[in-house]
């Protein structure tokens, strides 16, 4: 019994368990990131240290998927707040949610880049 | 014997008001038993459902100091009052919030839209094949639904749902419980289909797992559980879909 | 859409800690969270070309940070993080479906988690602040 109707893909549960994932992900890069920039770095924190960091490239992978991460989790989370709220247009609040997610990345890669 | 305050939402969407009734109570009064003690006595205009007057209808139920509850289960005794105006305990009665519900009059909403979502989840046995004689099904089997069938579709779950008071297109805890109640069930045969409903955004992904359904719910059905595991179905459903080309059927 | 349907968000007549109050604050802390992190960015291209200039910029930078109204938002900002963090790996074992019957020990239990941790920070922090 088949009803062809009903019968549609839908991304949100992979949008869902990329949310959750993230999550898991980012209790893990927040935890290294809190501790390395505000605990150890209370103490210790200079240019140089910051710039041996940044030039490891196992640093630089780090940070890259930690600003892909926090950025997906930050701003799905606020998509799903605008979808909560009944807006009608989806399509135009996914393709906004990736314009805006691709820039932030971009922008954040440059940044790591070029300090 | 004491007297209380009832304070309640009158009128329709045009023009509404707060009437209060002085009305007395028992040490084992129910709201409902208020409700009748006003429409009896003093109010006979007043607009409210009710039935069974024992939690299986699902009628009657308000919002109480706005906690969506079945009133014909709610002991003022205990519950604890809005406020207290000269001496006096207050309780704040008004009807059933959320984009689900039409206000109709007084106390009475229109259930259509919560009913319709409801019937989109297709809440019944679908077989593939027409069999002959009785399902058998083990108590086992049984155990993993049963506490879902309890629901009286009193729609108190909708109403304390944050995202049903501003999604009106959110099926809503109800609905969701129910698909979740008829995939949990060993002689259904339709998991893919109900499946291909709710895994919808609009459909469990609205829920953030606020879980406010579950405290309203007179029945502890838990509709937040439920919810939870249809969508660990849904995801394996959409992924099964996207990787293996597997449709729902 | 309905916007005056969200004004039910942040209703807290009625509603548990551990679940819709709960669920609110966890959007706040969310969104505050994302604010923070494009503050973060901007905060950040301060640092532009601080591997020519040998870090002259980041002297100037680190000396605003750790002035001590900085170091108070930041606290704060931890509680922020910890709070969103805490419930969030409940919420993550909860929306797959475990632990959703004991919503309230649950919740509770990383709160005081959340709590510890921020408190283990905050001393750090400060005693690195008081220390300098």
């Amino acid at each position: 019994m088949t009803n062809q109707e009903s019968i549609k893909g839908s991304m949100a549960p992979v949008a869902w368990l990329f949310q959750l994932i993230t999550a898991i992900f980012m209790v893990f890069f927040l935890g290294v990131h809190l501790w390395i920039m505000h605990a150890e770095g209370s103490i210790s924190l200079t240019i140089q240290s910051i710039l041996q960091r940044i030039n490891d490239p196992w640093w630089k992978t780090f940070y890259i998927v930690f600003l892909v991460s926090v950025v997906y989790h930050g701003l799905n989370g606020l998509r799903g707040i605008v979808f909560d709220l009944g807006v009608k247009k989806k399509s135009l609040t996914n393709a906004l949610f990736w314009i805006v997610a691709i820039i932030s990345i971009i922008y954040g890669i440059y940044l790591l880049y070029s300090i | 014997m004491e007297n209380i305050i009832l304070r309640i939402k009158r009128g329709d969407p045009n023009h509404w008001e707060y009437r209060d009734y002085d009305v007395p109570v028992e040490k084992d009064s129910t709201v409902l038993d208020a409700l009748y003690y006003v429409r009896d006595n003093i109010d006979h205009s007043l607009s409210f459902r009710a039935s069974c007057r024992m939690e299986v209808c699902g009628s009657c139920a308000m919002m109480v100091n706005s906690f969506p509850t079945t009133t014909c289960s709610t002991l003022f005794s205990k519950i604890k009052p809005a406020k207290i105006e000269n001496g006096k305990k207050v309780y704040i009665i008004e009807p059933l919030r959320g984009e689900s519900f039409k206000w109709i009059r007084d106390l009475v909403v229109d259930f259509d839209e919560f009913f319709k979502k409801h019937e989109s989840i297709k809440p019944y046995l679908i077989r593939k094949d027409n069999p002959e004689g009785q399902l058998i099904q083990s108590p086992k089997e049984l155990k993993k639904y049963y506490p879902l069938t309890l629901c009286i579709k009193c729609g108190a779950c909708v109403a304390a749902c944050p995202i049903s008071n501003s999604d009106p297109n959110y099926l809503g805890p109800a609905a969701l419980t129910a698909a979740y109640r008829f995939n949990a069930d060993s002689r259904d045969q339709g998991k893919n289909l109900r499946l291909a409903i709710v895994s919808d955004p609009e459909g469990c992904w609205r829920c953030h797992f606020s879980s406010e359904c579950s405290n309203a719910c007179p029945k502890n059905v838990d509709p937040a559980s439920a919810i939870q595991k249809l969508k660990v179905q849904s995801t394996g459903y959409e992924l099964k879909r996207i990787f293996l080309g597997k449709r729902g059927e | 859409m309905s916007l005056k349907g969200s004004l039910f968000w942040i209703k807290i007549k009625g509603r548990q800690i551990s679940d819709g109050i709960a669920f609110l604050f966890h959007r706040l802390t969310g969104l505050v969270i994302l604010l923070y992190l494009y503050i973060h960015f901007a905060a950040l291209s301060q640092l532009i070309g601080s591997q020519s200039t040998g870090g002259q910029n980041f002297q100037n930078f680190l000396k605003t940070v750790e002035s001590p109204p900085f170091v108070a938002l930041d606290i704060l900002l931890f509680l922020v993080i910890f709070y969103h963090g805490a419930n969030g790996i409940r919420l993550v074992f909860s929306e797959f479906g475990i632990g959703t019957s004991r919503r309230k020990l649950f919740f509770w239990i990383m709160m005081i988690l959340g709590v510890i941790g921020w408190i283990l920070l905050t001393y750090i922090v400060v005693k690195a602040f008081l220390g300098r």
